[in-house]
């Protein structure tokens, strides 16, 4: 029973049967009540009518042939049964077939009253007849003497069967009336419902997010204003849901957008917001997060502490931040902004290792530099070779600690003179180099061969900064090769200039050649220093040619050589038409 | 439809017809029916020769017509009322007394004086007027009351100054006031005769009804009952019509109204007058002797006249009793006298004189009260008993009627007196 149609058809069923059972009631009541009274009324004037004629009859003795007569025909005139009596209750005068009454005395309740004086009247029960029978009984008077009695009676047969006939038809009528009534009801109150019905269905569409619905009734009722209610409803409803998707699309792009990770958690620990940056980091799916997703997925935050790493020391690193979100003054939940400062993190490090690489590569030369000046301090007349000798380490020291201070010059002017570069031809560059470790190369037994292209396009850049990678390039390739050769040749390709130095040298072993960029890293630390590095070659190479857009590649095999390969883009066209100078 | 519906259902169950019956009695016609004035005349004129001698005039006689109609064209001459109180008999003559049989309202009276408006009347009924031989005053009286309203009004004097000079069409008897004495008091207008006197009685006749048309007039259709002495009965189980072998009719109406409903004397009379020249006929010369119209009971009694006389009995006359507004009963048998017949002299002696005779029943009656009896009023009458018309005295007392032999002082009858 969930339709208010149905729930019409019952209400108005149930008050048409309470109608029809209160009329039914009242009518049959009524009509008894009239019929009875009628029949009385009917009675009382045949018993007054008789006790008037037979009146006469009474004085001075009861005249028993004259009323016998009178009754017989009375009787059968009005069929009613009649007996006279005499003022003490016995019947003078019976009916026709109840002759064997006459002389017995009556004593009825309503005889013994009418013998005293009054009239009386009782219905019974007749149980020969199975209906109720209607008993009345009149005193006769005679110049204010009573002399006798009038007692009749009547069935209410007739209006027995009458009550009954009517109650049936009242019964079949009712039954018609009803199911027609519920056909009618149906009908009628799906007047009222199919409005109803097309205001609940759009109504269900809004649900979904539809809000353009609209609905087409145009009666002047309460249904008509209630559509026209909604259609407004409807359109304002459509232009703030408008405006909300706007502010939504418009935060979850910001969102969306943002470096930094944000989750959103209630008072439960249920994930209210998450946006795409956070997800991405602990590897999760933003829609199951956001229809499941608890704290509990995010151990790592459980811990409270302000900086988070992910996947070890090396991965992601995290700064988490919890605000509270609040909601018309109320904490609902937790904000928690997550920012990455891995890079930041990392240059830290890096800073941190620098500074221990720079005291660490400082103080041993320092070191060596005291020891032999406290050792000629101690010992000033010693002999002149050995001071000589002392004097020759700590110039050579002094030497290797101004070259490391010259490489950390040159490293940090290199980060700061980015945009003072000009055309400069590599070629040229390659060739001064060569030129100036011929000599060196020759030395040590090796080969030196270079290729360089006539018509090699310029690159855009600082020459003495170039100068600088390449000559860190090549004194590396002469420091590990012991024999053989080194090659370095030079070519354009792809609007790039490469620049290839291979070498028949000691080679890096695999694990290294990761860090072989790190500033003082060293591979064999003995060995570097006896060549004289200072472990800063090839991370200052590799910023120069970072700076100059390009990058340097290693391809090593430990004890059978390396090849760096340095690609620099070529100067782009539009400074070449410029005329800037090479 | 609906609206039918509801009202042919609404009549049904009050027990309404939905259209009106037609009435038995409407193509039945005897005859026509009287105007109030015809019937509201006075019983009897007494002609006060002196206050100790009186005269009665016959009833329906050409004096009784002339006086009547010369004091039905007395006219409001503008002239003041006085009420006086009655204190004698002196006071009524020499004149004309118009006695009434009853209690006359003053809207009835304005059908015997159509010249007058009820509103002219101070009072509320009489039962006397008197007329004085030389214009004096005219007396309006309530003889229970004791009280007398006078009033000087233009009328024909010289008729009833004749009719004290030359008495015609009285019966030649000579009255006299009727004295009080220690066992009865009188009230004023009782006259007894002054002496024995030989009284004609007429010879008689039952009226001749149609009775057929008399039954049409009441049934369509009436089933007949038939009783042990041969009377006929006509009813449809709530009316009945019994028809006497000797002529008498009864008609019984059981009517559920109880009394309910007011009528005037005047409408009563009109209901009365209409349903009897509708059911028999008006068969003239006859007029009220009894009227009581009280709440309890509305019943008119007409009676017959002969030789100047009412003919008085229980079983005589026409008599309607109204109940509600509907006729419940009504009694017809007429006893007429042969016009100029004479069956015998009977010798009647007054009433003074009977009563007075220890002999006598109506001196035994009188005797045995208890307390001093009231005579209201005094009139001789023929009493139809055993088929004969007997000369009585019809002592009126102040709470019953009493009949007695005016020969012999036989006590012929005696009833309660009923309420006005």
């Amino acid at each position: 029973m969930k339709s208010i149609q149905w729930k019409l058809v019952l209400i108005y069923i149930l008050l048409l049967v309470f109608a029809l059972e209160l009329f039914g009631v009242y009518m049959l009541s009524s009509v008894e009540k009239h019929f009875t009274e009628d029949l009385q009324k009917g009675l009382h004037n045949q018993v007054r009518l008789i006790s008037l004629l037979a009146e006469r009859y009474f004085a001075p003795q009861p005249d028993s042939a004259g009323l016998q007569q009178l009754v017989k025909q009375y009787s059968n005139l009005v069929g009613r049964e009649i007996y006279l009596l005499d003022k003490y209750g016995i019947v003078v005068a019976a009916p026709p077939g109840q002759k064997l009454m006459e002389g017995k005395k009556i004593v009825q309740p309503e005889v013994v009253s009418a013998v005293q004086g009054t009239a009386d009247s009782s219905i019974r029960f007749d149980p020969h007849t199975g209906y109720r029978v209607y008993y009345y009984s009149e005193p006769i008077y005679q110049l204010n003497s009573l002399v006798g009695v009038v007692y009749a009676s009547a069935s209410l047969q007739n209006i027995d069967r009458a009550l009954n006939t009517m109650r049936n038809i009242l019964l079949t009528g009712a039954v018609w009336t009803l199911l027609l009534s519920a056909i009618l009801g149906l009908n009628l109150s799906s007047t009222i419902t199919r409005p109803l019905q097309k205001i609940t269905s759009r109504a269900e569409a809004m649900k979904s997010g539809d809000f353009r619905q609209k609905i087409d009734i145009r009666s002047r009722d309460e249904i008509g204003r209630l559509a026209e209610t909604f259609n407004d409803l409807a359109a304002k409803l459509q232009q703030s849901w408008d405006e909300v998707i706007q502010e939504k699309d418009k935060i979850e792009g910001i969102l969306a957008n943002l470096s930094d990770g944000l989750i959103v958690f209630d008072h439960s620990g249920k994930v209210m917001h998450i946006n795409s940056t956070a997800c991405n980091w602990f590897g999760l799916n933003k829609q199951v997060m956001l229809s499941q997703g608890t704290a509990a997925d995010f151990p790592q935050l459980e811990s409270g502490r302000g900086i988070i790493y992910l996947e070890g020391e090396m991965g992601i690193v995290l700064r988490q931040q919890r605000l509270p979100f609040l909601q018309a003054g109320k904490k609902q939940g937790t904000i928690v902004v997550l920012s990455d400062i891995t890079e930041q993190h990392r240059l830290d490090r890096m800073r941190q290792e620098f500074v221990a690489n720079v005291s660490h590569e400082l103080r041993t030369p320092l070191t060596t530099i005291k020891t032999y000046l406290e050792a000629l301090l101690e010992n000033p007349d010693e002999d002149s070779a050995i001071q000589r000798k002392f004097l020759k380490v700590i110039d050579s020291e002094a030497e290797r600690m101004v070259r490391m201070v010259e490489d950390l010059l040159i490293l940090s002017r290199s980060e700061i003179r980015t945009q003072e570069f000009k055309l400069v031809s590599i070629g040229d560059i390659i060739r001064d180099i060569v030129q100036g470790v011929e000599v060196e190369a020759a030395n040590k037994g090796l080969m030196l061969e270079v290729r360089i292209p006539k018509d090699l396009p310029p690159v855009l850049g600082d020459r003495d900064q170039l100068y600088r990678l390449f000559l860190n390039i090549v004194n590396n390739a002469l420091s590990y090769t012991a024999e053989g050769s080194i090659k370095i040749s030079v070519f354009s390709r792809n609007k790039y200039v490469e620049v290839t130095v291979a070498d028949t040298g000691i080679g890096i072993p695999a694990h290294a050649l990761s860090r072989i960029f790190e500033r003082f890293y060293r591979v064999d630390k003995a060995r570097s220093r006896k060549a004289g590095g200072t472990g800063l070659g090839l991370s200052i190479a590799k910023q120069i040619a970072e700076l100059h857009g390009g990058t340097i590649n290693i391809i090593s095999r430990e004890g059978h050589g390396t090849e760096v390969i340095v690609p620099l883009p070529v100067a782009p066209e539009n400074v070449l038409e410029s005329g800037a100078h090479v | 439809m609906v609206i039918i519906s509801c009202v042919q259902a609404y009549l049904i169950m009050s027990g309404q017809h939905l259209s009106g019956p037609s009435q038995p009695g409407e193509a039945v016609w005897f005859g026509p029916e009287p105007a109030l004035g015809e019937v509201c005349l006075p019983g009897r004129i007494y002609i006060a020769l002196n206050p100790e001698e009186v005269l009665l005039v016959e009833t329906f006689s050409d004096t009784y017509s002339a006086l009547v109609s010369a004091l039905g064209q007395a006219d409001y001459a503008g002239a003041e009322w006085f009420a006086v109180e009655l204190i004698q008999h002196r006071e009524f003559a020499p004149g004309i007394l118009f006695k009434f049989d009853y209690p006359v309202s003053k809207k009835l009276l304005t059908s015997l004086l159509p010249m007058f408006y009820e509103t002219d009347f101070p009072f509320a009924s009489i039962d006397c007027i008197f007329v004085p031989k030389e214009m004096g005053p005219v007396q309006f009286i309530n003889t229970a009351e004791r009280q007398a309203w006078q009033f000087q009004p233009d009328l024909s004097w010289h008729v009833f100054a004749a009719a004290v000079a030359e008495p015609g069409d009285a019966l030649e008897i000579r009255w006299t006031p009727l004295p009080a004495s220690d066992s009865y008091s009188v009230a004023a207008g009782v006259y007894d005769i002054a002496g024995p006197a030989l009284l004609a009685v007429p010879d008689w006749e039952s009226e001749e009804i149609d009775f057929e048309a008399l039954v049409r007039s009441f049934y369509l259709g009436p089933e007949v009952i038939e009783e042990s002495d041969g009377t006929e009965i006509y009813t449809d189980g709530v009316r009945a019509l019994r028809i006497y072998p000797h002529g008498a009719v009864e008609y019984t109406l059981v009517s559920a109204e109880n009394g309910q409903g007011q009528l005037t004397q005047a409408d009563l009379l009109k209901m009365s007058l209409s349903f009897i020249a509708g059911h028999g006929g008006w068969p003239g010369r006859m007029l009220p002797t009894e009227l009581e119209n009280s709440p309890a009971k509305k019943r008119v009694k007409f009676a017959d006249y002969a030789a100047g006389l009412p003919v008085a009995a229980e079983d005589t006359g026409v008599a309607v009793e109204i109940d509600g507004l509907t006729v419940s009963r009504y009694q017809r048998k007429l006893i007429r006298a042969k016009p100029g017949s004479v069956s015998e002299h009977v010798e009647v002696r007054p009433f003074a004189w009977l009563i007075s005779q220890p002999t006598t029943k109506i001196h035994q009656l009188f005797v045995n009260q208890d307390a001093r009896i009231h005579i209201a009023d005094l009139a001789l009458v023929y009493y139809w008993h055993m088929d004969t018309l007997i000369p009585a005295w019809k002592v009126t007392l102040g709470d019953r009627i009493v009949y007695a032999g005016a020969a012999d002082g036989r006590v012929l009858a005696a009833r309660p007196l009923r309420g006005n």
